[in-house]
């Protein structure tokens, strides 16, 4: 009868670890207000940029390196607003871009994701190498892999619904925040 | 509203067709690295899940996730979880 009673006691107490293990690992997801700077991302870095699409809506400068400066405000899990802004070495122009991204897809470890974005483009810089639509909204889907905690590799493709050409990069960023 | 404006017909077709270019630039220059340092895994990775990743099912389950979880932000007073993705800096 004891030892029924230890075995008993043994079981209750396995559960009541099982449960609580359980409960531990269904904690509420941790809230932060819209204000909090938690939300905010940034980092430097740049790529391999080239355009393609109607010819005479094309750059000067088709194929390039640039680099700037990214950002995010991330507003719910698989939304977020971004922004960039990179200057091109060849063309020396600077394009800005803002507009929300609807994150579509991640790996199970959230290393790899991929998002599709509308953003409004704006070009600066001299006259004879800024594209025939110096401002316009883009269309594009985006892809990103974790390759160190500090660094991203990074794709995109963006497509001008005013210009009609596409714009497409293989780059990195090193993540400050 | 421009004439020229496209289709979101135009923009969906294009956009998974330049991603067919991104991967073949992602090919070449995996092409040219040393082989050895893993590159020619992570292409196939990446590429299997570009392939996965940027499909219409994806994208109508996406916003009816982010829908549902406005709406639980405004009623929570402008607070949720946060969750970056690796995509908010590309």
């Amino acid at each position: 009868m004891k030892l029924l009673r230890t075995c008993l006691a043994i079981t209750l107490f396995g559960l009541l670890c099982v449960f609580a293990c359980s409960a531990h690992a269904q904690e509420p997801p941790v809230f932060y207000h819209w204000s909090d700077p938690v939300r905010l991302s940034f980092g430097v870095g740049g790529g391999y940029v080239w355009h393609t699409g109607e010819e005479a809506n094309l750059p000067t400068t088709r194929k390039e390196f640039e680099v700037g400066g990214f950002g995010a405000y991330n507003i719910v899990p698989n939304l977020s607003f971004a922004g960039y802004a990179v200057r091109g070495f060849e063309n020396r122009t600077w394009r800005v871009g803002l507009g929300p991204r609807l994150g579509v897809w991640k790996s199970d470890d959230k290393n790899h994701a991929a998002s599709v974005s509308l953003r409004y483009a704006w070009h600066a810089g001299p006259e004879s190498e800024l594209p025939a639509f110096k401002h316009e909204w883009e269309a594009g889907g985006e892809y990103g892999f974790t390759f160190s905690p500090k660094v991203i590799l990074a794709a995109y493709s963006a497509f001008g619904l005013d210009s009609h050409t596409f714009r497409s990069s293989v780059g990195a960023r090193y993540k400050l925040f | 509203m421009p004439e020229n404006r496209p289709s979101w017909d135009d923009v969906l077709a294009g956009t998974p067709l330049n991603m067919e270019k991104i991967l073949e630039t992602i090919h070449k220059a995996v092409g040219a690295l040393p082989s050895g340092f893993g590159a020619e895994e992570l292409a196939a990775v990446i590429e299997g899940n570009v392939a996965q990743a940027f499909s219409i099912e994806n994208l109508l389950a996406a916003k009816a996730k982010v829908a549902t979880d406005l709406v639980a932000f405004f009623a929570a007073g402008g607070s949720g979880p946060v969750e970056k993705s690796p995509t908010d800096l590309v």
